[in-house]
């Protein structure tokens, strides 16, 4: 397994966020978690990159613990975080928040290669390399916040709600994107509220239910699920 | 007599400035006024003193106070400021413990050097310009000259290094800059090296001016300076120049013209003033005062 939680906890405070989870990414996966508002999933993926820290459990990665790691050590690792609500630097440029993103790297070739590669996948950038990042739309400051994930070219990214409040030509194009982005080679862990786009993107899903997994599988057989279509596709 | 003093005042204004770009960097990067600069500064002036009295010559003696005083910053952070970030405490804790640091460091100095006003030596030549009826020292020329060259490094550190991206990276969003690899409070450390590095050239060029040094020179300096870098719109490096000037030329029009009791009252009255009218300073932005 190239991503692996057991038995996750963690606590807010009084408030029990995550009650003992198990997932698994296995190298060249899409797998997606979905879940309703409030289930937990930000919390999981806060918890494997460290932002917040666990009481019990562990994650590991490529057979390395990196339970409760601090989140800067985990770029150099080959894990790129794009967080929920975009979190892009608003007074930076388009340029300079990439460049953050491969603030680890010190290659100038490989920076280049990295600024080549966001800019191939999102041509939107590109012509809006000297803008300020806070003036860009939502789903230009969405298409930034996964672009910078790449500019370290991890090899496993994981991406908070990369849909949230976008236009919908904009969500398939996000999504396309995502599969490109697998495509390249890159292990994908996708965190969506539109369980529609993720499931029909994806591998394999968890489905978070009040900080535990209620379900896991093939992403066509959840979504062809009758809880799951009732409960967040919409259907029946 | 008026453009004499307005050249007096812009000399004292940019040490103003050189200590309120301190101010200027870490409530930039963390969103709290370092109540401790003034008496970092005082430390650095007096560093220098003593450095400067091994005999190594004035330059290796000032560059070596520069280096404890940025250290003197660090430690500070690690110590007393780190821990509470640590438990997400709210940010007056922060803020009085600033004001505790500065009296514990004014106080380790007296202690260690004593209360009395010592001399500083001058460290610039004593040869003075005379245009007509202005006359303008070699130290009053070097200390523009030094400030303006140590404000420029600043702003090609901040604008054009990396870690001047990460500085303004983390100044932005702390939590986003740390998830992409940046280790923040390494970012944090070495602004408060600058800072203190700025406030210890600051502390050798005023002393060296008015030659004189005391462990509470910090004091209203810190004041004034902080005051400077409000004016200036906290946060900005061009804001803390242009603070820092304005501030030294009031003090030095109000000493002159009204008496030396208004000396360090009309600094704060431009202040207030420019605050009614531009409540986030001269180059202030939105985004960095809202907290
Ligand atoms: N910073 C926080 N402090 C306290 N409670 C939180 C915090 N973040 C999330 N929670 C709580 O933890 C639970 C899970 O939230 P979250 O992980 O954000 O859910 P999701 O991402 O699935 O919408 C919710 O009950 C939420 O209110
Ligand atoms: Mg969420």
């Amino acid at each position: 397994m190239m991503l692996s939680v057991r038995n996750l906890n963690t606590y807010y405070g009084a408030i029990y966020a995550l009650k003992g989870i198990d997932i698994d990414v296995d190298k060249g996966e899409i797998v997606s978690l979905i879940g309703s508002n409030g289930a937990g999933k930000t919390t999981l993926l806060n918890t494997i990159s460290g932002v917040v820290k666990s009481s019990k459990g562990q994650v590991t990665f490529k057979d390395r613990d990196i339970t409760n790691i601090s989140p800067y050590q985990l770029t150099k690792m080959g894990v790129g975080i794009s967080p929920e609500g975009r979190e892009v630097f608003p007074e930076l440029t388009v340029e300079e928040n990439l460049r953050i993103g491969a603030y680890i790297v010190n290659d100038k070739e490989k920076i280049r290669s990295g600024y080549d590669r966001v800019y191939e996948l999102f041509p939107r950038l590109k012509e809006r390399t000297k803008q300020q990042a806070g003036t860009l739309s939502g789903g230009e400051q969405q298409m930034l916040a996964v672009g910078r994930a790449l500019m370290s070219d991890p090899e496993i990214l994981l991406l908070d709600e990369p849909s949230l409040g976008l236009a919908p030509n904009y969500v398939t194009l996000i999504f396309d994107m995502i599969k490109e982005i697998n495509k390249q080679g890159v292990t994908i862990l996708l965190i969506e509220q539109n369980a529609n786009m993720a499931l029909a993107s994806s591998d394999r899903a968890y489905v978070i239910e009040n900080g535990l997994v209620s379900m896991s599988g093939d992403a066509k057989d959840i979504a062809n699920d009758p809880r799951v279509k009732k409960a967040y596709l919409g259907l029946g | 007599m008026l453009i004499q003093q307005v050249f007096n005042g812009l000399a004292l204004g940019m040490g103003y400035a050189l200590i309120a770009v301190g101010y200027s960097l870490v409530f930039g990067i963390l969103r709290l006024v370092n109540f401790s600069h003034g008496a970092i500064y005082a430390f650095g002036a007096e560093m220098a003193m003593l450095t400067i009295s091994l005999k190594f010559g004035v330059l290796p003696g000032i560059l070596a106070a520069m280096i404890l005083t940025g250290v003197l910053g660090i430690v500070i952070d690690k110590v007393a400021l780190e821990p509470l970030r640590k438990k997400k405490s709210p940010q007056i804790a922060s803020l009085i413990t600033t004001i505790g640091i500065s009296n514990i460091i004014t106080n380790l100095l007296i202690v260690f050097i004593g209360s009395e006003k010592r001399n500083f030596q001058p460290i610039f030549s004593q040869t003075t310009v005379t245009i007509g009826n202005i006359s303008i020292s070699m130290t009053q020329i070097m200390m523009c000259i030094v400030s303006l060259l140590l404000m420029s490094v600043l702003m090609i550190i901040v604008f054009k290094t990396k870690i001047g991206l990460a500085m303004r990276a983390c100044e932005q969003n702390p939590k986003a800059a740390n998830m992409m690899g940046i280790n923040v409070n390494f970012v944090i450390s070495f602004t408060f090296f600058l800072a203190g590095i700025s406030a210890t050239i600051a502390g050798a060029l005023v002393s060296g001016y008015y030659q004189i040094v005391y462990p509470n020179m910090g004091f209203m300096a810190g004041l004034k300076a902080f005051a400077a870098a409000v004016l200036g719109g906290i946060g900005s490096l061009p804001g803390a120049l242009l603070g820092g000037l304005i501030v030294g030329v009031s003090e030095s029009m109000a000493a002159t013209f009204l008496g030396s009791t208004y000396r360090d009252s009309l600094a704060f009255i431009i202040l207030i003033m420019v605050l009614i009218i531009r409540p986030h300073g001269l180059f202030g932005r939105k985004g960095i005062t809202k907290v």
